[in-house]
């Protein structure tokens, strides 16, 4: 589960770094991933990986329409208008995800087939687990590939510095914007297609890992993804704890209440100074 | 130093590893116009918002009228009588250009979320009061004429008025002014000049920063003269005229922005 | 902002409110009026907070469901009489909003907006959690919520709900304007365009910030009891985020900065859906698709829009300025 939770928050935090938006509707490509994994893998019975590959592109490209539609337009928007906007268009897809898929509960098997776990010291651990946490090794990987070596990585990382100095240097910043929701979009549907066969999804289930991704995000820091990879894991592991310990109705507000904590006592977050806040290493 | 209003005392403001005030102490006397000058950068807007309560110092201690307010709150240092205007003009865009001054009678009124909500007679009388005393300030500063105009209708110069006129209104015992003349032309430079007089011999006292030289040699009973956070010189403007250090500061400066 | 016409509006909208039911007679309408009124109350609130001191709230779901759930237990299980109950609901609020409202207010943006929805959901899980004191997911079911009685009439029947609610409504709306036109409401507005010059002028603007925040709620609240003694069941469904996202599009849609525009925003959300009731199920679409409009053209909403179409038509020269300014 904190593996999910980092994968959104890196959604959040490559938005906001290019941004500076919180965007909304994270979670909704979460749950697009989620839903989409579930028709092609259950019903289409297309090869995983295949399916994989068609449901990230998808949801990326869902990223793209929200960006030109809703966020390209506008000049010069107060956050109200961001936040009112990328929650409308999270509502929006809610609503188309409903109108098609319907209201009913969608899953699938394990990667590895049905219900397989391995035992590992006793505890049983389900084999889709390794599968969560490969995809996150791969994307964490690919980040720090993308941003510290390839030219485009370097200009989106010059445009999170400082925007107005990165388009003076020619950088073309609308174009790194158009990117980041790309980016951030495909990630979240990377998240939402390997956690389905594990938990499942309907079309509700967007809020939920929007906000538990935020949470994390703000908990390791808005902007630093290392801080957002660790605080997604430490997250998890919470949840599970509570779960497992207290009662299971309160294994969502827990997540909150450390998300709310996190805001109200240190705003900059577990791994951020408020200097280094807007110089993110990864 | 005769009847000191002001008085900072070792004062300093670290960002991280930035000095931007490093060990400032000087007074102001009731009655004078002081004013700091410096380089960008100096850390004369910084040390606005130390004395204005807006940051905590990092160091030092702050008296006003010979009591430590240091730690106090900016909301607080207002009503206390250390009023401002901002290097970037502050005004409520979204008010009239008379609701923008009684704003500033707020420490001086008392109606609150009940008393408003059931319009009790004191608080009807207090409002009509309110309104009759914010156009008095503005009758000062020639903009009568458009007190029921939205403030973001302004021309830029009388924008800077009316912060001026929502600082007096606040009635200051000091008054931080933050490069007023910033982006006027000579002749409104002039009119600021002769502005920030008047406003002394209504008996505020006035603690200016500026870059316009001229404007700061003509008004100015004293300068301080800020550098990397430090004082490096404090005087007359005379003296600060004929200072080694100054001109090697200023001096400098100039050949290496050349 | 002129002081002196704030009570000609006012009058005109009191005929409007008390004549509406000689025109509408189907007590279904009429039902819906009410509704229309209990959400204008919250949305009144909430348009002080957004539109005036310029905070965002994601979470005012949750104190609309305090004060219904105050009232559902209050009166349900321990027999208060239920304007003991609405009181109780709006202490309770009031003190919730006090402690959650301190520290989030003095975060911005994007973290206010969070900090509050985080906040919403914990109140919803704990309707949901809290099976003994709120009957859970399926509801309060361990008493019939009473009807209200006020003076010597019970408030059974479609009409007398809605002269109560209304009635209730047009206290508090005069207040509110009372409020907005005092040196009150300018410190909220002084803050909504800049802090930190409010706080120069010796506006204590936390302290500003949270007041207003516990007021909105305690709005909220009664709403909520309102609610409660109208509909006469409560679930936790109705207060969770997705209503905290509805109270804001209300705000928003009527239009920021003026409670007129919450009153207009909450009836047109309200009875647009009714209007178009073989949609049931895409309710949730259509909300999607006016807030995702509204905000794309209409940021003013539909009063500010009007008054923009206004001032275009009267080009008044305060336009060149604007844009020039802007
Ligand atoms: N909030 C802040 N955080 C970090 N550094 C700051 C902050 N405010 C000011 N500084 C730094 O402190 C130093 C002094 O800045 P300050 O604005 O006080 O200079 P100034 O003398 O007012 O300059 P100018 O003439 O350009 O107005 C600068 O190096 C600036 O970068
Ligand atoms: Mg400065």
């Amino acid at each position: 589960m904190g593996s999910i939770y980092a994968l959104a928050a890196l959604g959040f935090n490559i938005i906001y770094n290019a941004t500076g938006i919180i965007n909304f509707a994270q979670g909704e490509f979460v749950m697009l991933g989620a839903m989409l994994m579930a028709y092609f893998a259950a019903v289409l019975k297309l090869p995983l990986l295949l399916a994989f590959i068609v449901v990230v592109l998808l949801v990326a490209c869902v990223g793209l329409i929200l960006e030109r539609g809703c966020i390209h337009p506008l000049k010069n928007p107060s956050i109200l208008v961001l936040v009112m906007i990328t929650i409308a268009a999270s509502i929006l897809l809610k609503g188309v995800t409903m109108f098609i898929a319907g209201k009913e509960v969608h899953g699938m098997e394990y990667f590895s087939g049905e219900n397989t776990v391995v035992d590992m010291g006793g505890a049983k651990v389900p084999t889709q687990t390794f599968w969560i946490l490969g995809v996150l090794g791969v994307v964490v990987c690919g980040l720090v590939i993308f941003f510290n070596l390839t030219l485009a990585g370097k200009a989106m990382r010059a445009c999170a510095f400082d925007r107005t100095a990165a388009s003076l240097m020619g950088i073309p910043t609308k174009r790194m914007v158009m990117f980041s929701f790309f980016l951030s979009a495909a990630i979240g549907g990377m998240a939402g297609a390997v956690i389905v066969p594990i938990s499942m999804a309907d079309y509700q289930s967007g809020a939920m890992f929007g906000i538990k991704g935020f949470g994390a995000a703000v908990f390791g820091g808005l902007g630093n993804n290392f801080g957002a990879v660790s605080a997604g894991l430490i997250l998890g592991i919470l949840e599970a704890l509570t779960a497992g310990y207290l009662s299971s109705h309160y294994k969502d507000a827990l997540p909150l209440a450390v998300l709310l904590l996190v805001l109200f006592v240190k705003p900059s977050g577990l791994f951020g100074s408020e200097a280094a806040g807007r110089l993110k290493k990864f | 130093m005769a009847d000191p209003i002001l008085e900072l005392k070792d004062v300093c403001r670290f960002f991280g590893g930035v000095r931007a005030v490093d060990g400032v102490s000087f007074c102001v006397s009731k009655g004078q116009i002081k004013s700091i000058i410096g380089p960008n950068g100096a850390g004369k807007t910084t040390l606005f918002n130390v004395i204005a309560g807006n940051m905590k110092p990092t160091k030092g201690n702050i008296r006003l009228q010979n009591r430590n307010v240091t730690m106090l709150p900016d909301y607080k240092m207002a009503s206390l009588g250390v009023t401002r205007t901002f290097q970037t003009i502050k005004i409520f865009s979204n008010m009239t250009v008379l609701e923008n001054v009684m704003i500033a009678r707020h420490p001086r009124s008392r109606a609150g979320f009940f008393s408003a909500a059931f319009r009790f007679p004191w608080m009807r009388r207090e409002e009509t009061s309110l309104i009759r005393e914010s156009r008095k300030y503005l009758e000062f500063f020639d903009l009568l004429g458009k007190a029921d105009h939205p403030a973001h209708t302004l021309p830029f110069k009388e924008q800077r008025l009316l912060e001026f006129a929502r600082a007096l209104a606040n009635e200051p015992v000091i008054l931080l002014a933050d490069e007023p003349a910033a982006g006027l032309n000579t002749r409104e430079t002039k009119d600021i000049a002769a502005l920030i007089k008047r406003i002394r011999d209504t008996g505020v006292t006035v603690l200016l920063v500026e870059h316009d030289m001229s404007l700061v040699m003509d008004i100015s009973d004293e300068i301080l003269v800020l550098d990397f956070g430090k004082k490096i010189a404090e005087g007359t403007p005379e003296h600060i005229r004929k200072n080694d250090e100054v001109i090697a500061v200023y001096l400098g400066r100039r050949a290496e922005g050349a | 902002m002129m002081k002196r016409n704030i009570y000609i509006p006012y009058a005109v909208f009191l005929m409007i409110v008390l004549l509406a039911p000689m025109f509408v007679k189907n007590p279904y309408y009429l039902g819906v009026l009410v509704q229309v009124g209990i959400f204008s109350l919250v949305t009144m609130g909430l348009s002080l907070l957004m539109g005036y001191a310029g905070q965002i709230s994601l979470g005012h779901a949750a104190f609309f469901g305090m004060g219904a759930y105050a009232s559902a237990i209050l009166t349900g299980t321990c027999h208060w009489s239920p304007w003991l109950a609405m009181g109780a609901g709006m202490l309770i609020t009031a003190c919730v909003a006090w402690f959650v409202g301190t520290p989030s207010l003095k975060l911005k943006g994007h973290y206010l907006a969070m900090a509050t929805l985080g906040f919403g959901l914990i109140v919803n899980i704990f309707f949901l959690a809290e099976v003994d004191l709120t009957g859970g997911p399926s509801g309060y079911t361990f008493a019939r919520i009473p009807h209200i009685t006020f003076i010597k009439w019970t408030i059974k029947s479609e009409t007398s709900s809605y002269y109560f609610v209304w009635g209730i409504l047009l206290v508090i709306l005069l207040l509110t304007l009372h409020i907005i036109h005092s040196r009150v409401g300018r410190a909220l507005r002084s803050i909504h365009a800049d802090e930190e010059a409010a706080r120069a002028m010796g506006v204590n603007t936390a302290q500003y910030k949270v007041g207003i925040f516990i007021l909105s709620g305690i709005y909220a609240s009664l709403a909520g009891s309102l609610y409660a003694h109208y509909i006469r069941f409560v679930a936790p469904d109705p207060f969770g985020l997705m209503e905290s996202v509805l109270l804001v599009t209300m705000v928003i849609v009527g239009g920021m900065g003026s409670i007129w525009g919450a009153i207009a925003g909450a009836a047109l959300l309200i009875i647009l859906p009714e209007a178009l009731r073989f949609f049931q199920d895409y309710n949730i679409l259509i909300y999607g698709a006016i807030l995702l409009f509204i905000m794309l053209f209409l940021p003013g909403g539909i009063f500010g829009g009007s008054q923009m179409l206004w001032l275009l038509i009267r080009k008044i020269p305060g336009r060149r300025q604007e844009a020039k300014d802007g």
